[in-house]
């Protein structure tokens, strides 16, 4: 088994092969990564995704018109509660920059409105004015499956990007271990797993405290009975997205809709649902 | 002989008032003003109530025994079409498992995606 990881998307990126070494592989994985943050990242003025929220429409590549549908589909299936527009939410809440450099500020929070439109059509994509996209967390999943795909040419792999768990074949234990806390791990043998919580990158703006997590229907940091979610999908793009629409249904709607997720409550308990045993 | 021409004569009338006595009497004319028997009349008025009554019966059951075939043969028809429905879809199923027989499913894609294991974790999901 050999693991190499590195920081990208704001993130770091842990791979795992199962093979003695996968030098080449991880090289090229790396550089892969660099080229989708390349057209996804919303902090790098220069990339495709900053040139279609400052234009406002693009002849995007293949690998953002594919994430964008992606991201539209997500939304139609959650009934809005995934939402790709949420970036002027998020930088009205304070999440401007990267989060390493995100601090507290004495700036109160703005708040702005999602649910913006987007059309794709083939490789171009609009959007409504006045609406910039945000494809952070379903980003990290589409590079964790992209990457998956890549280092399965050498063995059996499984590429983390932050919370998104991407896997391709079996390892010689038979599973994949991801801990999802220090009490709790999964073997996963196929698909994707993905966490979403508010418990990490928080801050403080005019003394209140704010967290990446923003409830499209109000354009505000959610205020949910969960602080963390963790889903099990069908790979780490749909993961995300179910890691993400069950944190915004809070626990009730989460237990009764009983999916394969481990639900982290404020109060502290940790409950898991789906069959997960 | 004045006298037996008299007599004659009143022999000849006597016989004349006699049958027309007769006849007035045979005719009984005092029973024309009599009211008719009541017990006819009822039995006259029930007889023909009751044919009256018989004849609505008999068209009442025909209506009915009409609707009853009517409705017979539309249950029939409703039981045909069940049966080659039911007939259609044994069929099916047998066709259905003749070929998932043939095909084996993955066992990885029967088997539940992840469970909580005690294995040492490789990786740490946090929070994308």
């Amino acid at each position: 088994m050999t693991k190499h990881d590195f920081r990208a998307m704001g993130t770091t990126f842990e791979l795992v092969v199962e093979a003695p070494a996968a030098d080449r592989a991880f090289a090229e994985a790396e550089a892969e990564v660099e080229r989708l943050e390349q057209i996804m990242s919303r902090f790098r003025p220069d990339s495709e995704l900053s040139q279609l929220n400052r234009d406002g429409a693009i002849d995007a590549s293949q690998d953002l018109a594919e994430v964008v549908e992606l991201a539209l589909a997500a939304r139609e299936r959650t009934g809005g509660r995934f939402d790709p527009t949420v970036h002027d939410a998020l930088v009205g809440a304070g999440y401007d920059r990267t989060f390493d450099d995100v601090g507290d500020t004495a700036a109160a929070a703005t708040w702005s409105r999602c649910r913006g439109g987007v059309t794709v059509t083939g490789r171009r994509i609009e959007l409504e004015p006045g609406f910039k996209l945000d494809l952070g967390g379903i980003g990290k999943g589409f590079a964790a499956e992209r990457i998956a795909q890549l280092l399965a040419l050498t063995a059996p792999s499984l590429v983390s990007a932050g919370g998104d768990v991407a896997v391709r074949g079996v390892p010689a234990e038979g599973t994949w271990a991801v801990a999802v806390d220090d009490t709790l791990t999964l073997g996963l043998t196929h698909g994707g797993l993905a966490t979403s919580g508010c418990d990490r990158r928080r801050w403080r703006r005019a003394g209140v405290e704010q967290h990446h997590l923003i409830d499209p229907s109000t354009g505000r940091p959610a205020e949910t009975d969960l602080i963390r979610v963790t889903a099990v999908g069908t790979d780490a793009v749909d993961a995300e997205v179910l890691a993400k629409d069950l944190f915004f249904a809070g626990s009730l709607e989460a237990l009764e809709r009983d999916l394969p997720a481990v639900l982290v409550t404020a109060d502290g308990r940790t409950l898991t649902t789906g069959g997960l045993t | 002989m004045t006298s037996q021409i008299a007599r004659l004569w009143t022999v000849v009338v006597g016989v004349v008032v006699f049958f027309l006595a007769w006849a007035t009497i045979a005719a009984h004319p005092w029973q024309q003003a009599a009211a008719a028997d009541p017990r006819l009349t009822a039995v006259v008025a029930r007889q023909q109530y009751l044919q009256r009554q018989s004849a609505q019966v008999k068209q009442l059951v025909d209506q009915r025994w009409a609707a009853y075939r009517v409705a017979l043969a539309e249950r029939k028809l409703a039981i045909t079409r069940a049966n080659i429905a039911a007939a259609a879809n044994a069929q099916a199923q047998v066709q259905a498992q003749a070929v998932s027989a043939a095909i084996p499913a993955p066992a990885a894609a029967a088997a539940a995606p992840a469970r909580v294991v005690t294995l040492p974790p490789l990786v740490i999901t946090k929070t994308s």
